[in-house]
C-alpha cells in the first residue's frame, strides 16, 4: 500500500470506529437506563430514551458497517505482509486507538467507581459512564489483542507502541501521586487536632471519593503498563525519558516545592510572626508532607530501576545528562534567588535605620523564604552539579553534549545581561545623586535591587565563564567533521550502532538486515569500538557504509552517482 | 479461524444483540411514564413544573413558582430563555429523595440532557438539583432554583 492510501484507510477507519462506539455507548446508556431507573419517577423518559435509540441506532448502523468495510480491506492487506504490519502508519492509528480508547474508558470508570463508593443510589445510576467504559474496554481489548499477536516487526512500530506504553505508564503514576497525595491532605483536614476552626462538612465528600476512584484506576493503569508492557524493555531511549525526566525529575521537583513550603512556614512560624491563628497554621503539612513523601519514593524506586538496568543499558546517557543539567539549573536558580533575597535584607537595615514607618521585624517572612531556598537548593545544587563534572571528566564528548552547552550558554547569556542591567542602573542612580545632588540613602534605595542582583551574578558569572572557557580550549565548540555513517545489522548486533554514535558524537543510520541471522556475532571492546570510529574518520568521501558479517565489521566508505 | 476474526464475529453478534435489546426495552420498558402524585405535595409539585415544561405550557409551569422579589418583570425574565423552541434539546427528570419540615421542603432531581456532540463524547449531560419548596395556604410552590435556562443550554 502506498502511504497516502494508507493514510486513507486508517483515517477513515478511526473516524468509522469513533461512530461505532458512539452509537454503541448510547445504545447500550439507554439499556441501563431503561432497566436501572425503572421503578423511580420520570418526567420525559419515553421522548428522551427514543431520541438516544434513534441516534444510537443510525451511528452504530452507518458506523458500523463502515469500519466492518474498512477493517476487511485493512485486515486483507496486512495479512501476512510483514512490511505492511510494521508501518509507521498502521502503528501509529494503532496505537492511537489504543491511548484514546484507554483514556476515555479510564475517565468513565472513575466516573462508574465514584457513584460504586459514593453509595451506589440506584437513581443516580452512572448509564452513559458504564457504557462508555464497557465500549472502550472491547475497543481497546480487539486492537491491544491484534498489536500482540501481529507483534512489532519494524523498528517504527516499536518506537510508537513505547509511546503508547510509556505515555499511559506515566499518565498512571501522575494520576495514583496527585491522587493519594490529595486524599492524605483532606484525611489530615479532617483530624480532630486543629480545634473548632476548621469548617468543614463530613470526610465523605465528593472529592475523597474521587480521589479513591483515580487511586485505584491510576495504580492499575501503572501497574500494567510499567510492569507488564515496559518490562525488559531496556534499550528504549523513550524509557530513560520516562525515567530520568518524568518520574525521577518530576518526583525530585515536586518534593523540593513541598519541602521548601514547608520550611519557609516553619521558620516563619520559628520567627514568630503570624496572622493565622496557631491552631490551623501547620494544616500545610497535609500536603506538602504526602507530596514529599509520594515523591520520594517515586524518586527512590525510579533510580533503584535506573541502577538495576545500568548493566543492561548500553546508551542511557542522554535523559540522564539532561536530567542532571536541569536539576543542577533549578538548584542554582533556586540558590541565586535564595541569596538575592538575603542581600536584600542586608541593605534594607541601613535603609530603614532610624525610620518610623517600619514595622517591627518586616524582615522575618524575608528571611524565612531566603531561608528556606538556601536550605533546600545549597544540597541539590551541589549534588547534581558534582555529578555533571564527574561526567565532564570523562572526556570531551561529554563536553560536547547539547544539554551541557545549553545550561553554560543559558548561565553567562543571563548572568552577563543581569550584570549589564544592574550597571546601568547603579551608573544612573550615582550620576543621578551627583547632578541633583541627593546623593545618600536615596541613591542607595533606588540601587537596592541591582547591588543585590550584581553581588550574587559576578561569582555566578565568573565561575561559569571560567568552565566554559576550559571546555573551549578542550575542543568541546570544534563541529566534529560529521560523515553520512550507514549501518546493517541484525538485531542481535542493534546496540552496535549505539556505541558507534557515542564515540562519533553524532547519530548514524541503522539499516535493519532482514536475511538469515549471523552467528555469533561478537560483543566489541570499547577499544575496537574506538578502533572502528577511527576507520570511519579516515576513510575517504563523506559517506560510510558499515556492514557486520561474518564476526567482523566491514567500513565501505561510498559515493552516490 | 483465526482468533482476531473470531473476537470479530463474537463482537458482532453482540452489537447485533445490543441493538435488538434496546429497540425492545426503549418500546415497551421506555414507554412507562410515572404516575400523577398528588399535587399537594412537594414531589407533585415538581412533577407537574416538569410536566408543563414538557408541554411548553409555561403560564402552567410558571405557577408552580414564587418568583424573588426583586424581579421587576419576573414572568418575561423566566421566558425569556424560552423563546427558541427548535434548539431546544430533549431532556428527562428523575425525581429523588424528598424531606418536608414544616412549611418548608426539598425535592432532589436528576436531570439528563441528550445533547449529542463528537463520536468520544458523553452526549447525556447529568445535573443534581435539589428543589427548595414553600408552602402557601395548601399548596407548595418553588422558590429555588427560579430560572430555568440551565435545562436547555
Amino acid at each position: 500500500m502506498s502511504t497516502a492510501k494508507r493514510v486513507y484507510f486508517y483515517l477513515v477507519y478511526f473516524v468509522a470506529l469513533g461512530m461505532f462506539a458512539a452509537g454503541a455507548s448510547i445504545l447500550l446508556g439507554v439499556c441501563f437506563d431503561v432497566i436501572t431507573k425503572y421503578p423511580a419517577l420520570q418526567i420525559g423518559a419515553q421522548a428522551f430514551s427514543r431520541q438516544a435509540l434513534s441516534l444510537g441506532l443510525a451511528m452504530l448502523v452507518i458506523g458500523g458497517a463502515l469500519w466492518f468495510l474498512f477493517w476487511r480491506a485493512i485486515q486483507r492487506n496486512v495479512s501476512g505482509n510483514l512490511a505492511e504490519i510494521g508501518s509507521a502508519i498502521r502503528k501509529l492509528f494503532m496505537n492511537l486507538i489504543l491511548a484514546v480508547s484507554a483514556l476515555v474508558g479510564l475517565y468513565a470508570a472513575a466516573g462508574f467507581l465514584k457513584w460504586l463508593v459514593a453509595g451506589a443510589l440506584l437513581n443516580q445510576f452512572p448509564s452513559g459512564e458504564l457504557a462508555r467504559l464497557i465500549v472502550t474496554g472491547v475497543i481497546w481489548y480487539y486492537h491491544w489483542r491484534v498489536t500482540e499477536e501481529e507483534g512489532q516487526p519494524s523498528p517504527d512500530a516499536k518506537t510508537l507502541r513505547r509511546w503508547y506504553v510509556y505515555l499511559l505508564s506515566g499518565w498512571g503514576l501522575v494520576a495514583l501521586s496527585v491522587n493519594l497525595v490529595g486524599l492524605v491532605n483532606t484525611a489530615v483536614l479532617h483530624l480532630p487536632v486543629w480545634g473548632e476552626a476548621i469548617v468543614s462538612g463530613s470526610f465523605w465528600s465528593s472529592s475523597v471519593q474521587s480521589n479513591l476512584s483515580w487511586i485505584l484506576l491510576g495504580g492499575a493503569v501503572w501497574g500494567f503498563h510499567w510492569f507488564r508492557m515496559a518490562r525488559r524493555d531496556f534499550d528504549s531511549t523513550l524509557r530513560q525519558v520516562y525515567l530520568y525526566l518524568l518520574a525521577i525529575s518530576g518526583g525530585a521537583i515536586a518534593g523540593l516545592v513541598a519541602l521548601t513550603t514547608s520550611l519557609f512556614k516553619v521558620f516563619r512560624f520559628a520567627l514568630g510572626t503570624l496572622s493565622t491563628p496557631t491552631n490551623t497554621y501547620f494544616q500545610f503539612l497535609g500536603w506538602t508532607v504526602p507530596t514529599m513523601l509520594v515523591a520520594a519514593a517515586v524518586w527512590v524506586y525510579h533510580q533503584h530501576v535506573t541502577q538495576e538496568e545500568a548493566a543492561h543499558v548500553q546508551q542511557q546517557l542522554s535523559a540522564r545528562r539532561v536530567h542532571s543539567y536541569l536539576m543542577s539549573f533549578i538548584g542554582l536558580g533556586t540558590l541565586i534567588a535564595g541569596l538575592i533575597i538575603l542581600l536584600g535584607i542586608l541593605l534594607d537595615v541601613p535603609l530603614h535605620a532610624g525610620s518610623m514607618v517600619v514595622t517591627p521585624g518586616w524582615w522575618y517572612n524575608q528571611l524565612s523564604v531566603c531561608l528556606a531556598l538556601v536550605v533546600v537548593a545549597t544540597p541539590i545544587w551541589l549534588y547534581y552539579w558534582n555529578r555533571t563534572l564527574q561526567m565532564a571528566a570523562k572526556g570531551v564528548a561529554e563536553r560536547r553534549a547539547s544539554s551541557r552547552r545549553i545550561f553554560l550558554y543559558i548561565v553567562v547569556g543571563a548572568a552577563i545581561l543581569t550584570l549589564a542591567a544592574d550597571l546601568i542602573n547603579i551608573v544612573y542612580q550615582l550620576l543621578n545623586g551627583l547632578l541633583q545632588g541627593t546623593p545618600g540613602t536615596e541613591v542607595l534605595r533606588h540601587s537596592k535591587w541591582s547591588l543585590q542582583t550584581l553581588v550574587v551574578a559576578i561569582p555566578a558569572l565568573m565561575y561559569h565563564w571560567r568552565i566554559l572557557r576550559q571546555d573551549q580550549r578542550l575542543g568541546a565548540e570544534v563541529a566534529a567533521a560529521r560523515k553520512t555513517v550507514t549501518v546493517l545489522v541484525s538485531d542481535r548486533a542493534a546496540e552496535l550502532a549505539s556505541q558507534i554514535e557515542e564515540k562519533l558524537g553524532y547519530k548514524v543510520h541503522t539499516l535493519r538486515y532482514l536475511g538469515r541471522k549471523p552467528k555469533g556475532f561478537p560483543a566489541l571492546s570499547d577499544k575496537e569500538i574506538s578502533r572502528l570510529a577511527a576507520d570511519i574518520r579516515a576513510a575517504p568521501g563523506t559517506k560510510v557504509m558499515l556492514i557486520a558479517t561474518g564476526g567482523r565489521i566491514l567500513v565501505l566508505p561510498y559515493q552516490e552517482k | 479461524m483465526k482468533p482476531s476474526s473470531r473476537w470479530l464475529l463474537i463482537f458482532g453478534a453482540a452489537i447485533g444483540l445490543l441493538a435488538i435489546v434496546a429497540i425492545v426495552l426503549v418500546l415497551i420498558g421506555g414507554a412507562r411514564e410515572a404516575p400523577l402524585l398528588p399535587e399537594n405535595t412537594p414531589e407533585g409539585t415538581v412533577q407537574r413544573y416538569f410536566l408543563a415544561l414538557q408541554a411548553e405550557d409555561y403560564m402552567t409551569a410558571y405557577s408552580y413558582l414564587t418568583p424573588p422579589p426583586t424581579e421587576k418583570n419576573p414572568y418575561e425574565e423566566w421566558r425569556s430563555p424560552l423563546i427558541r423552541p427548535e434548539e431546544k434539546p430533549e431532556w428527562k427528570v428523575t425525581l429523588g429523595k424528598s424531606a418536608v419540615s414544616d412549611s418548608e421542603a426539598t425535592v432532589d432531581v436528576v436531570v439528563d440532557i441528550f445533547r449529542p456532540g463528537g463520536p468520544l463524547e458523553n452526549p447525556v449531560r447529568t445535573q443534581y438539583v435539589t428543589f427548595f419548596l414553600k408552602k402557601e395556604g395548601t399548596s407548595w410552590k418553588i422558590t429555588s432554583p427560579w430560572d430555568v435556562w440551565w435545562l436547555f443550554y
